[in-house]
């Protein structure tokens, strides 16, 4: 199995996150698309790391990981704030803010 | 064998992001969601690093994503419903994404093709590396936990009166 | 094993902020009735390090595998951050006391997030920066959202809050690109490294652009900056001033660390990329700016624009003394921001006293703050005597040196256009009567001494860097 096509997975994922990002109003689904763009990094980090540095790879993968848990559980906590005020998750309906 | 689990893996993660991004439903985008982590995971396996591959499996497909879908069943299965997708954005982003895109895989291609290093899977090299040359980046996340912690902790604890 | 030999003192600070931090908590946790001095450990710990941080000045620190480097410009950075913390925790007992807002974690988070800060200018290597650049932030998003209740603050935090974790996603895959170009995370290693092939060198030109797009968001440099006005709005007033002031610092020392001192060796330039972003960044910021009435989303747009300004001053920089200009600049900005933000914090009441309109006939009802915020105001503007001009000035002389006189002419006409909303909101407070306005009701006026005392240090910290700054020069220069 040629390394490149691991790679390329990981390029498709990243930006269909990406465009997930752009397309999509939900704030959870966007949650969800940046998860996806960290896990297609996860994977391209871990096929450089066949070429750099196998061990250090999977340990950054790790610490990726930990971070990636600490964000959701902020930003779901925030969406529960945000749910109690709105009672919808709808990111372009919250005009509140607007100059 | 091998090829015949990654063109499996392959196809399963890709068709489970197009789904993340394309269902209407915040539930079904999250259970999308926990087959292209297990499929990473089949990859991190395929690529001999089977620790990091049950781990992906436990705290990503495991911990984070139940926290999801527990916010889902918390709000109410019905809020993650939106009515249609701005197709306006779409266009551009895709322009966009396949303008790197195409750079990238060339250079993935032409770069990638020889495995050059031995692959260990011992979990002692791991942790030598993480209380090693990663020992700071390590203690910081036990920093990150706390502020994480915390910050979490005093947003969903109030009572939460909307103002008027 | 462990190699005890790499631990040393390069730490410190960050240790002692995050302990002040757990014990502030803890008090809130068990010991709620000395809830009062948990401002006062955290203004003792921030204040220490800053004696701290200026007595081991050109140690130059490094350990932890050349993890972390403590050197001259890192001190610095850091020297930034905590007069920002401590101004704004003197400000904050008197804010939060007023809006009623709890307290504890305020003051822990806030410690944390500069704990991190301090991590991200130290850090030598990219995995370092990327988790302290998480630290603070996840630290600044509950911050901004701190008053649960106020749905401005909530809003302002969620969005912020979406596009923080989509730059980080970018963020962390620029990093593994350049990861897979040069074979490692530590910038030292980055910079040494010589030969690379034509194929490593896209790569890591991918990846320096993806980093360049994740900090871009943190610094909203133009096409990143959609968080920026509803944040800055939305939050409480003082973690308005500290994102504006530390958060950019942070994120302006990283992008130095990276595109400065480290990647020129590789003769991989961004230059017209950053060229493009100043550009844009000033013009659309001081263009939005004009029209804006609710002067904390001013004061965003305004940032955006001086957020633009810096970037000049790092196109084409290549060396230590670009890097001290900038970080000068970054200093004066941190301090004249926050003088600004201190006074409108004092000034607040309610969520209708932001307008500028409000600000009409201030200098009859109290002159020194009307003074104050007029020399801050002033300050930004960059007019002459000034620490505005005088920051600026270095900045577009080090640009127009390396002949980027077109660049440098459009920002110098940006910032001619600034000075009018600068500049209006002077007029408001001085050439109207005492009759109009609101911001001071009579008997609505409640004194306090401490935020007053904030105010007070800003005004002589920004008259020092405007009258003598060689001190200050002198520190920015020794990197």
């Amino acid at each position: 199995m040629e390394l490149y096509y691991y790679l390329i997975v990981s390029l498709i994922v990243f930006i269909i996150g990406m465009i997930g990002f752009f397309i999509r109003r939900n704030l959870i689904t966007l949650l969800m698309c940046v998860e996806l763009m960290l896990n297609a990094a996860n994977l391209a980090l871990m096929v450089f790391g066949t070429k750099w540095g196998w061990i250090e790879a999977q340990a950054i993968v790790l610490l990726v990981m930990t971070v990636a848990a600490a964000e959701v559980a902020v930003g779901l906590a925030l969406m529960i704030v945000v749910y109690k005020h709105y009672s919808h998750l709808f990111i372009d309906q919250m005009t509140k803010l607007k100059g | 064998m091998e090829s015949l689990l990654f063109w499996f893996f392959a196809i399963v993660a890709v068709a489970g992001s197009i789904m993340v991004i394309a269902q209407r439903r915040a539930i079904y985008s999250a259970l999308s969601l926990i087959i292209v982590l297990c499929s990473f995971a089949g990859f991190f396996f395929l690529l001999g690093a089977s620790f990091v591959a049950a781990m992906q499996v436990i705290v990503y497909a495991g911990a984070i994503m139940i926290l999801f879908v527990f916010i889902i069943w918390l709000l109410g299965l019905r809020t993650g419903e939106e009515p249609a997708i701005k197709m306006k954005w779409f266009y551009l982003a895709i322009v966009f994404c396949l303008l790197i895109g195409a750079q990238l895989f060339y250079i993935f291609v032409t770069n990638f093709k020889e495995v050059v290093l031995e692959r260990s899977t011992d979990i002692k090299e791991i942790s030598k590396v993480l209380l090693g040359k990663y020992v700071i980046p390590f203690e910081l996340t036990s920093i990150l936990f706390l502020a994480a912690l915390v910050g979490a902790f005093y947003l969903a604890k109030g009572k939460g009166k909307a103002e008027k | 094993m462990l190699d005890f030999t790499q631990l040393n003192a390069s730490i410190l600070p960050e240790i002692i902020l995050v302990l002040a931090a757990i014990v502030i908590l803890l008090i809130e946790g068990f010991q709620k009735k000395l809830n009062k001095y948990c401002s006062l450990i955290a203004l003792i710990a921030v204040v220490g390090l800053i004696y701290y941080l200026i007595s081991i000045w050109n140690s130059n620190l490094k350990g932890f595998y050349a993890g972390v480097v403590l050197d001259n410009f890192a001190l610095f950075a850091s020297l930034i951050y905590l007069l920002s913390a401590a101004l704004i925790i003197l400000s904050a007992v008197h804010f939060l006391d007023i809006k009623k807002i709890e307290s504890g974690e305020f003051y822990a988070l806030l410690l944390i997030a500069v704990a991190a800060m301090i991590f991200i200018s130290s850090a030598n290597d990219m995995i370092t920066i990327f988790i302290s650049l998480e630290i603070f932030s996840i630290c600044l998003y509950v911050l901004v959202g701190y008053d649960r209740n106020s749905v401005r603050g909530v809003e302002g935090a969620i969005k912020y809050f979406i596009l923080g974790a989509f730059s980080a996603g970018i963020l962390l895959y620029g990093i593994v690109l350049i990861y897979g170009a040069v074979g490692s995370t530590n910038l030292e290693a980055l910079s040494k490294i010589q030969g690379l092939e034509m194929s490593q060198k896209i790569l890591l030109y991918f990846g320096a652009g993806l980093v360049l797009v994740g900090l871009g968001f943190k610094i909203s440099l133009v096409p990143f900056h959609m968080w920026t006005p509803d944040a800055y709005e939305g939050a409480p007033t003082v973690i308005t001033a500290f994102m504006a002031a530390a958060t950019k610092t942070a994120a302006f020392s990283v992008l130095i660390r990276i595109f400065v001192i480290n990647l020129p060796s590789h003769e991989i330039s961004l230059e017209w990329i950053l060229w493009i972003l100043a550009i844009v960044t000033m013009t659309v910021g001081n263009f939005i700016a004009l029209s804006q009435e609710n002067i904390k989303r001013m004061l965003a747009y305004s940032s955006i624009a001086h957020a633009g300004y810096i970037t000049v001053g790092l196109v084409g920089a290549s060396g230590n003394r670009e890097a001290g200009n900038v970080m000068y600049y970054l200093i004066v900005y941190a301090m004249m921001n926050i003088g600004a933000f201190l006074v409108i914090a004092h000034l607040e009441r309610g969520k209708d006293f932001l307008s500028a309109l409000h600000y009409k006939g201030l200098a009859y009802k109290n002159t020194f703050l009307a003074l104050a915020l007029s020399w801050f105001l002033l300050c930004l503007a960059g007019l002459p005597p000034t620490s505005g001009f005088l920051a600026k000035y270095y900045v577009f002389l080090a640009a127009v040196e390396k002949g980027y006189t077109i660049l440098v002419i459009i920002a110098v006409l940006n910032s001619a256009l600034a000075a009018y909303y600068y500049l209006r909101i002077i007029v408001f407070m001085w050439m109207h009567g005492k009759e109009e306005g609101k911001a001071l009701v009579k008997g609505e006026e409640t004194w306090s001494l401490i935020s007053m005392t904030a105010i007070v240090i800003a005004l002589l910290l920004t008259l020092q860097l405007s009258f003598m700054p060689s001190r200050f020069l002198q520190l920015a220069l020794s990197f």
